[in-house]
């Protein structure tokens, strides 16, 4: 009885602080983006893929987005579809938060 | 503060300047590519390798030829040999390779930033290169490592004063040496002093073992040992070398033979003892990257110890050492680094050459190795004089010889000593890479007369007697 309860708390818990813990900041660098729509199409890519984009720059190749790790991870992130094989765009990451 | 960048390549030789090409492309010129090196641009093969030693071989079969001529009715004469001004031409078609094949490819990619100097990691993700104008730190997100090799230089008493030369140098001599002792038998003695014998000088191999090299399918180098006797260079085997020293103008090398002593006069000493990889300074445990005397350590993508730090070319510890494969390996890591793919290469479907006359090509096991592999080869060997095309040419030193699975029959190894062997020894990598049996090369026409054919005979004789073949037998 007490261990039901028990485990109930602990798993309300762990959703709260995985919550928290999954939420990432990536970014990454991105090649082959040579204008806005260049920028929409890995934007959209990116939204595909169920991260939130927080920004994307032409200047220097830099995308900045927000993920949910529990449902895609930063690696499998830069391997979107959108930076596969045969799509003109690539990507590298460069920091995880 | 360090400069960045996408990419850092250590070496600028034919490894580096695929990756580096590979790389733009993949990412439209945009990642930022640090490429460090010293020496001339583009390394081994355009400067000191592949392009001069074909040059040379090719202007000494042409000497070859006027003073054996073959065909009978046709008068042989000694050619007029101006060694200076082969030398030189020889050299201008060196520069004029790398302008066109190295400096001048650098401008259709401003992404890529040259240093010159010499890198040394000073941590896992950061080298410093030193140059004569300073040092500077440079950081990279990807790393490969293209530094290639050298010739290596045995330790013998005496060497050093007497003085020798090497691939590295062999190239700017302008007089031909009346008499040339040649330490060691690796493919580069042989290319080069086949060469200098047919251009006129007295050409002495001077070796331990009577094959050519480990690896080599040992029936086929023997042939070519004898091919090179038959053109008129001797081998000295079973030699051991004590010291060399300098007598007048002349150098000597003192050898142990059959438990006595022998001492061999030459003009000039050409040492072609095999290679050695450039890791000298490169502080590689400041990197976490594994290395032994043979190499660098990779995994099958060509990743190093630290995974993002990778190894293409000559200084990688493996089989072989070639421009092809190096190259390759090059446009593979760039496409592992930015494509994330996780590519490698099957050294069993390479194909390499000694461009002798004849020239060897060989791909795959050679019978011994997959016996011990695998332990069921069955091969076919056909002499050159088989080949309508070679008794055509009046060649008759040579062989073909066939590995195959014993229970499917599949083709696990092609060596060849013929002429031509390197322009077609491709049958046999299409025939390995894609799981042909000696039937599936009976199925394909070859042409009729061609030196290639004996790769068909060859095959043919898995199943048939030869000696009871017509010529043109399908
Ligand atoms: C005589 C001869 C004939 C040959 N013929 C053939 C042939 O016919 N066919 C064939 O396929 N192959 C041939 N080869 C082999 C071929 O030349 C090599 O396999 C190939 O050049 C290797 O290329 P690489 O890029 O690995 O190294 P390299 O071309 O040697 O380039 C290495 C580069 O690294 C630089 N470097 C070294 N150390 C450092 C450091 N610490 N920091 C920065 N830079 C550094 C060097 O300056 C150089 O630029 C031949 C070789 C020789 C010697």
């Amino acid at each position: 009885m007490q261990s039901g309860k028990k485990s109930l708390l602990f798993s309300f818990n762990t959703f709260l602080r995985l919550d928290d813990m999954t939420d990432k900041k990536v970014t990454m660098r991105v090649f082959g983006m040579t204008c806005d729509d260049c920028i929409r199409t890995v934007s959209d890519g990116l939204k595909k893929e169920g991260a939130e984009v927080l920004s994307i720059s032409l200047n220097d190749g830099m995308a900045i987005v927000k993920i949910d790790d529990a449902k895609i991870s930063a690696e499998k992130l830069v391997k979107a579809p959108v930076f596969g094989e045969k799509s003109h765009y690539k990507a590298q990451l460069r920091k995880v938060e | 503060m360090a400069h960045e960048y996408d990419l850092v390549i250590i070496g600028r030789g034919a490894a580096a300047f695929s990756a580096a090409i590979r790389a733009s492309e993949i990412t439209s010129n945009q990642a930022a590519i640090a490429m460090i090196g010293f020496g001339p641009i583009g390394g081994t093969c355009v400067n000191v390798g592949c392009v001069p030693s074909k040059y040379i071989i090719e202007a000494s079969k042409v000497a070859n030829i006027q003073r054996n001529p073959r065909y009978p009715g046709i008068k042989p004469s000694d050619p007029a040999v101006a060694f200076d001004k082969l030398m030189e031409s020889l050299r201008g078609v060196v520069e004029e390779e790398r302008k066109s094949k190295y400096e001048d490819v650098l401008k259709f990619y401003p992404n890529i930033t040259m240093y010159e100097g010499k890198a040394s990691f000073i941590s896992r993700d950061t080298v410093k290169v030193i140059s004569k104008l300073g040092e500077e730190d440079i950081k990279g997100y990807n790393f490969i490592i293209a530094t290639g090799s050298s010739p290596m230089i045995p330790k013998i008493e005496g060497l050093e004063d007497t003085g020798y030369l090497t691939s590295d140098n062999v190239w700017s001599l302008n007089d031909l040496p009346g008499e040339i002792g040649i330490l060691g038998g690796g493919f580069v003695g042989l290319e080069i002093g086949q060469a200098l014998h047919r251009l006129g000088s007295s050409v002495r191999i001077i070796k331990k073992h009577d094959t050519i090299a480990r690896g080599i399918e040992r029936e086929v180098g023997i042939e070519l040992i004898r091919a090179l006797e038959n053109d008129g260079i001797s081998f000295l085997i079973e030699r051991d070398i004590e010291k060399v020293y300098q007598r007048g103008n002349k150098k000597i090398i003192s050898t142990r033979y059959k438990g006595k002593r022998e001492e061999i006069e030459v003009d000039e000493i050409l040492i072609a003892s095999g290679r050695k990889p450039n890791l000298a300074g490169l502080s590689l445990e400041n990197a976490s990257v594994q290395y032994s005397d043979n190499g660098i350590k990779v995994n099958d993508d060509f990743s190093t110890g630290n995974p993002s730090i990778y190894a293409a070319g000559d200084v990688v510890d493996q089989r072989y050492r070639l421009e092809t494969l190096a190259a390759r390996e090059g446009a593979i890591i760039a496409s592992n680094i930015f494509q994330h793919s996780s590519k490698g290469v099957n050294l069993q479907e390479v194909p390499w050459a000694i461009f002798t006359e004849p020239q060897l090509a060989s791909v795959g096991y050679t019978e011994d190795e997959y016996n011990r592999n695998f332990g069921k080869a069955v091969s076919r060997v056909l002499p050159l004089n088989t080949v309508p095309k070679a008794r055509i040419l009046r060649e008759d030193i040579g062989m073909f010889k066939i590995v195959a699975d014993e229970n499917t029959g599949k083709i696990v190894g092609v060596h060849v000593l013929a002429p031509y062997a390197a322009e077609f020894i491709i049958e046999g990598v299409i025939a390995i890479k894609s799981g042909y049996t000696y039937h599936d090369i009976i199925d394909n026409s070859h042409i009729f007369p061609t030196v290639a054919e004996g790769i068909k005979l060859t095959s043919q004789s898995f199943t048939r007697d030869m000696t009871k073949m017509s010529c043109c037998v399908e």
